[in-house]
């Protein structure tokens, strides 16, 4: 029985542990509100098993480009809970089929794919995925505002904070969905994010963070999965 | 005699704290990453390539003291661009120690010669937005194989990465100048063949000297037929209407 009880022991500190951080992490986090807008232009859009679906990120803006984590976060949601939507890593996809999907050069247009089809390598590569949908998402995340400040000092007697900033984050994101298949364009989700952070401090600072980008990502995932997989109920919002 | 090893131990956190404020105020990096092969049909004449010290240990270190100090060390990562797309672009490649004459020619029908002319970068602290970066300018010089100038010509290349989380200002500019190097890759591959001397060149000289397949091309390009054959019985590709198109 003392066996028992000294190997049952680290699993219930790391039983308590993994408690308090989850509900640290759900008390410190601050609210954000998501605004989901989707537009079908087709009905009855299905994924056959075997077809994948491939998420990638516009990246030829001027001063932003949209996030690789965010585009990873998206796939990962896609590919979660389902049996249907298997989803190809961005990077795998155009690593393999460069340069044409580069910034540069990633067709515009879903009638733009006529052009990079126009040849044999770029078609077999593309057909090797065995890929139905193209996800293009195109947006960023922003800090608008900040205000507030924070004085740390540390000195003999030890260190410390005092202070109060905030800041509001926006996400601005919108995801075209391609029908790779019948090269057609099936529809538009966007996803419009924001919330404020705070961070108090009184000897240490207690960051209230709201996943601005995070919920972003979630919501347009699930919203993605429910669009091309109806069937799924796991994908409802 | 207590004081004195306390002074020792403030003098030695003093260096400390020197030491890291003056080395925080540089910020120095090699310039890691990996380049695709390019997916494009290869043109059947030979190329040789001179990468001269310059090009090869490439340095960038930023001289305005109005600025933060960067050390960009992306020599080696360009000529691994250089050498992962110019055998998918030409039959064969070969690298040459220095430009060919009439009296002593090169035995492959063109030689590239490559020069790094400007590299440029901007951080967020500068431009207000969350990105980094990298805008680089390369001269290139085409000759034939006795050494006679082809075309001279400028290729462009921009890369760009936003700040992340958790992500030093190192790795972010290096993610920027992989993404300008894959632009350069990206941009030689598709428009080499569309400059107008080279254009007209090619029309004109039929391959000789050394000659190879394309399917010997490169063992990236072996492999990628490979997969091709074995990914012959997956659908067929979808409906479309072709475009026909002329590099």
């Amino acid at each position: 029985m003392m066996t028992q009880t000294q190997s049952a022991y680290p699993l219930l500190k790391l039983a308590r542990l993994t408690a308090l951080a989850a509900l640290l992490q759900t008390l410190f986090t601050a609210c954000t509100t998501v605004t989901i807008d989707e537009y079908q232009a087709k009905q009855n859009i299905h994924i056959n098993e075997g077809e994948h679906v491939v998420v990638l990120g516009r990246r030829h803006a001027n001063d932003y480009e949209t996030e690789p984590d965010l585009i990873d976060c998206i796939g990962d949601i896609l590919d979660d809970e389902n049996e249907v939507i298997k989803v190809i890593p961005e990077r795998q996809f155009i690593d393999a089929l460069y340069p044409w999907f580069e910034p540069r050069t990633a067709p515009l247009r879903v009638k733009d794919m006529n052009r990079l089809l126009a040849r044999d390598e770029v078609a077999q590569a593309i057909q090797k995925f065995n890929i139905r949908y193209i996800i293009w998402v195109d947006g960023n995340t922003e800090t608008t505002s900040s205000s507030g400040s924070i004085g740390c000092s540390i000195g003999a007697g030890g260190a410390g904070c005092f202070g109060f900033g905030t800041w509001d984050k926006e996400s601005d994101y919108e995801a075209v969905v391609w029908d790779y298949q019948n090269l057609e364009n099936l529809g538009q989700i966007s996803a419009d994010a924001s919330g404020t952070s705070y961070m108090p401090a009184v000897v240490v600072p207690i960051p209230l963070i709201a996943q601005v980008q995070k919920n972003a990502c979630k919501a347009m995932g699930l919203q993605l999965r429910n669009f091309l997989n109806p069937n799924n109920e796991g994908g409802a919002l | 005699m207590r004081p004195a090893p306390r002074m020792a131990t403030m003098a030695k956190m003093t260096l400390i704290a020197m030491t890291v404020i003056v080395c925080g105020c540089t910020n120095s990096l090699k310039v890691k990453g990996e380049f695709p092969a390019p997916l494009i049909t290869s043109l059947p004449q030979t190329l040789g390539v001179i990468y001269d010290q310059e090009f090869r240990n490439y340095v960038y270190s930023e001289e305005n003291e109005d600025r933060s100090k960067w050390i960009i060390d992306s020599g080696p990562a360009q000529v691994a661009l250089f050498n992962q797309v110019l055998p998918e672009l030409f039959s064969q490649v070969q690298e040459l120690q220095s430009l060919p004459t009439p009296a002593s020619p090169a035995t492959t029908d063109l030689v590239l010669y490559p020069k790094l002319q400007e590299f440029q970068y901007s951080v967020p602290r500068e431009t207000r937005f969350k990105i980094f970066e990298v805008w680089m300018k390369y001269n290139l010089s085409v000759y034939d194989h006795q050494g006679v100038l082809i075309a001279d010509y400028i290729v462009t290349a921009y890369g760009k990465t936003p700040t992340a989380f958790m992500q030093s200002n190192e790795e972010a500019m290096n993610a920027a100048v992989v993404i300008a190097l894959r632009d350069l890759g990206a941009n030689i591959s598709l428009s080499t063949k569309r400059v107008p001397e080279i254009k007209s060149w090619l029309e004109q000289h039929p391959p000789t000297g050394l000659q190879a397949a394309p399917e010997t091309a490169s063992p990236a390009r072996q492999q990628q037929h490979k997969e091709n054959d074995q990914s012959s019985s997956l659908p067929s590709p979808p409906n479309r209407q072709v475009a026909i198109l002329e590099d």
